[in-house]
């Protein structure tokens, strides 16, 4: 999996995935949680479009990324989730829990 | 196709399975799921395939990932060993149908997805793991476990259409 970050405005992060998000991968991203917490982020967008393959481990840890955000007044939102892992987002009704954008663009006119 | 139980083993066999899918007409840019809605994914540098075969390889990278992290305990020791097939077979009510049908078997210690109890995911009580049965079960049509010796086999069978 390929991690590209950036800090887009003061205490709002971006990251972009590219690949799978599998329970290979997922532990990468557990590290960046931890980074951005103690760099004092509130909120991280996960850029989603480029990624093709999400398993339930790779599910698990954006969503725990996304308690540790909304616990310190945060969030972590996702943007352009493609079609057939979202089908899985719905059928783990977690549509209903993360905030998903379809483009950054949107993004940042929703924060 | 046999492969070291490790995690970075796995896309090798979700690429075996998506193969096998190509050869079947229709199927990777068909959306004929019942289970999942209709869309296709087709990002940039990425392949194009449907739901029912994101469907396919989910089911597949959640029972060996099981495999390798539960049975294995990620020694890096052991294989996965994947036979994929398109056999016709009867449905519960007597029809015949076309399946995709995936075999894994291992070696690791005894364990039986059949036999387990599923909760219903909570998405903001979810746990890191555990939620890749109930996506196994979600997402197939029949699952069956057998121990043989020292060998687990785990077939898993969705139908096509």
């Amino acid at each position: 999996m390929y991690i590209e970050q950036r800090e887009i405005i003061i205490h709002i992060g971006i990251i972009g995935l590219q690949g799978r998000l599998d329970a290979n991968s997922a532990p990468a991203l557990k590290d960046i949680w931890e980074e951005y917490a103690s760099r004092g982020m509130h909120s991280l967008l996960v850029d989603l479009h480029r990624v093709e393959f999400i398993d339930s481990i790779g599910i698990a840890t954006l969503v725990n990324g996304m308690k540790q955000l909304r616990s310190r007044g945060g969030d972590l939102k996702l943007i352009g989730i493609q079609p057939s892992v979202r089908s899985i987002f719905e059928l783990m009704t977690l549509d209903k829990v993360f905030t998903i954008y379809a483009s950054e663009e949107e993004a940042l006119r929703g924060l | 196709m046999r492969v070291p139980a490790r995690l970075d083993c796995l896309p090798v066999l979700c690429a075996t399975v998506r193969e096998f899918c190509a050869t079947v007409p229709g199927l990777l840019n068909s959306n004929d799921s019942s289970q999942t809605r209709s869309a296709t994914i087709n990002a940039p540098g990425t392949p194009s395939y449907s739901n029912f075969v994101y469907s396919i390889e989910l089911v597949l990278q959640e029972a060996a990932s099981n495999i390798v992290r539960h049975g294995y305990k990620e020694s890096g020791k052991g294989f996965l060993e994947l036979a994929v097939s398109l056999p016709e077979i009867e449905d519960l009510g007597g029809a015949k149908r076309r399946a995709i049908v995936m075999e894994l078997t291992d070696n690791a210690l005894p364990f039986d997805p059949t036999a387990r109890k599923v909760d219903v995911p909570d998405p903001l009580n979810m746990p890191e793991s555990g939620y890749g049965l109930y996506l196994i079960r979600k997402l197939t049509d029949k699952l069956e476990y057998s121990r043989r010796g020292t060998l687990n086999n785990l077939k898993m069978v969705k139908y096509v259409h």
